[in-house]
């Protein structure tokens, strides 16, 4: 399966077709990509989709020592933080957070060290582009 | 999937389903690979890659979680398409008051 996506998260496009069926797929996996990412932030945070703006894809973390891999996106929320720590409780999965917190972005390459792995790694895409 | 690395996988997933028999197995994506679409466009345009996607599932993932016995039987193997090479998601989400979310993961969350 080929998924060609726009790294704006806008859009997303095929290559590799053979035929229709894998169009098809190949749209609704790219469609899925996104998707899971407004998912996993109404679901942990419980922003309503209507308030978070498009995903954009920053690039995949490979974790060496687990061959796992994460697709790190970035959005924005017309929330405040104020909005959000009120509401969390709210969330589906409000119990896989332990602890809410917001810093500046110009702050997280001091926190990020303390962090798993993959979030390390989707700081430091997160800190190139900014 | 070699007999031994199945075997494997039934017995982890087996053991897990008694300590948590909540749990369930389900299809997880699979990353195989990506590269970049040449195109001649704008340096202002957003790249395009080409993600390659397979499949693999919640079960044959929690086997390798952290499992020298998966790593030497893999290691044995020299197959790296037995790897489940699962993909997931990450999200930094920016709020309207110029902050980022950092969330800390609760104990009642496996941490891949």
């Amino acid at each position: 399966m080929g998924v060609e996506c726009d790294l704006d998260g806008t859009t997303a496009f095929l290559a590799n077709l053979r035929n229709e069926n894998t169009e098809a797929l190949n749209t609704s996996t790219a469609q899925e990509l996104f998707k899971s990412a407004h998912d996993e932030v109404h679901e942990e945070l419980g922003i309503p989709g209507d308030a978070l703006g498009p995903a954009r894809l920053l690039g995949v973390a490979d974790r060496l020592d687990s061959h796992r891999f994460v697709l790190v996106f970035v959005l924005r929320t017309i929330w405040t933080s104020d909005q959000i720590r009120a509401n969390i409780h709210l969330a589906v999965d409000a119990f896989e957070t332990s602890e809410l917190h917001f810093y500046l972005p110009s702050a997280l390459v001091t926190v990020a060290p303390t962090m798993t792995g993959c979030s390390q790694a989707a700081f430091f895409l997160y800190n190139l582009q900014l | 999937m070699p007999e031994d690395v199945r075997a494997f996988v039934d017995s982890v997933w087996a053991a897990k389903l008694r300590e948590h028999p909540r749990m369930y197995n389900a299809l997880k994506f699979r990353f195989q690979g990506h590269h970049h679409v040449e195109e001649q466009v704008p340096s202002s345009s957003p790249v395009k890659v080409v993600l390659e996607l397979g499949f693999t599932d919640y079960k044959h993932n929690i086997a390798s979680l952290r499992s020298q016995e998966w790593t030497h039987l893999l290691d044995a193997k020299k197959d790296p398409k037995l790897w489940p090479n699962i993909l997931g998601c990450s999200v930094i989400v920016e709020t309207s008051d110029g902050l980022v979310v950092v969330q800390k993961r609760s104990n009642n969350v496996l941490r891949l």
